[in-house]
């Protein structure tokens, strides 16, 4: 969950675009994940949390193109508490309970040919932002200080929570009125990504539209885009169309 | 988990408040629930992945990971 936040408001809050489906199988796969049995070398299928998203950082594979991303390895009994969520529209596949026992092929599937040069932009921007110190920790906090959920269907992108929005349409993006204090949000980044982060680097790195956040407008421009990145398509898969 | 549980995740922002006692946006297990058996109109979530950034209802971004890899939450 956390590698698809972060992914998410990478895109949004930072690149300024909706989240670049191409740019995402370009960076990351998806792993089996099978549980140990006690018996060396048998492994079982698990119903909650088969899929290991990987960042692609493989010496055959495509490394330092992303910003740092560590996260946390605590998570012990976290398939434990589960509840029941309203699937609204029924957007998210029904529960089944079906088990996962060999990893689809589509699961390391990468960029067809044809698009693999368009995304030279966007990883050079990927790369400014690295160079500049945006990292996984960094991205979280600015997450938690907005206030937003960003896998949560919003009105607005992150890049557009600027003051010139209608305040209704800022509080729909928003799950809280009162903005959390710096103590709580670092504790919850630690929760998620490794390393000891502090209160005091809390949106230490601001997305846009926030005074401080970094200008990748011109990264785009070298391109020849005149704004954002939105001529690709998102997604073309059918069941979403 | 607990419906107490879950209220904390409320109050801290990180799950919808309840609008609805015919069809909740959140319903805890019940008590003899030892494996999942959602209603219908539900799916199974976590208490963790909405502490990481899960909200409802989901994003594009959220719904093509879910459909492209053939997983359910």
């Amino acid at each position: 969950m956390t590698v698809a936040v972060v992914f998410a408001t990478v895109c949004e809050g930072y690149l300024g675009m909706m989240p670049h489906w191409d740019l995402w199988l370009h960076l990351y796969r998806g792993e089996l994940f099978n549980a140990p049995t006690g018996t060396t070398g048998v492994r079982k299928p698990v119903r909650a949390g088969c899929l290991n998203l990987v960042l692609k950082t493989g010496k055959t594979e495509r490394p330092h193109e992303y910003i740092p991303v560590g996260l946390s390895s605590n998570h012990a009994g976290w398939d434990s508490q589960w509840f029941y969520l309203g699937n609204d529209d029924g957007l998210l596949p029904a529960y089944t309970g079906r088990l996962i026992t060999e990893r689809p092929k589509n699961w390391t599937y990468g960029v067809v040919q044809v698009h693999q040069s368009w995304l030279d932009p966007l990883l050079d921007a990927l790369k400014k932002l690295r160079v500049e110190g945006l990292s996984a920790a960094l991205v979280l906090s600015a997450v938690h200080h907005r206030r937003i959920l960003p896998s949560m269907s919003r009105p607005l992108r992150m890049d557009e929570m600027g003051p010139d929005v209608s305040s209704g349409d800022l509080e729909a993006c928003r799950m809280s009125n009162e903005a959390s204090a710096d103590d709580d949000v670092a504790a919850r980044v630690r929760a998620a990504v490794a390393g000891d982060f502090q209160p005091e680097h809390v949106n230490g790195f601001p997305m846009r539209p926030n005074v401080g956040s970094i200008d990748l407008v011109s990264s785009f421009l070298a391109y020849g885009f005149d704004f954002g990145f939105p001529s690709i398509p998102f997604l073309s898969l059918s069941l979403l169309s | 988990m607990t419906e107490r549980r879950l209220l904390e995740l409320e109050r801290e922002g990180l799950l919808r408040p309840r609008t609805s006692s015919s069809s909740p946006e959140w319903i805890a297990p019940a008590a003899d629930h030892r494996e999942p058996k959602p209603p219908t109109g539900y799916v199974v979530s976590f208490a963790k992945f909405h502490r990481h950034g899960l909200g409802a209802p989901p994003s594009r971004f959220m719904r093509a990971l879910c459909h492209h890899y053939g997983v359910e939450l």
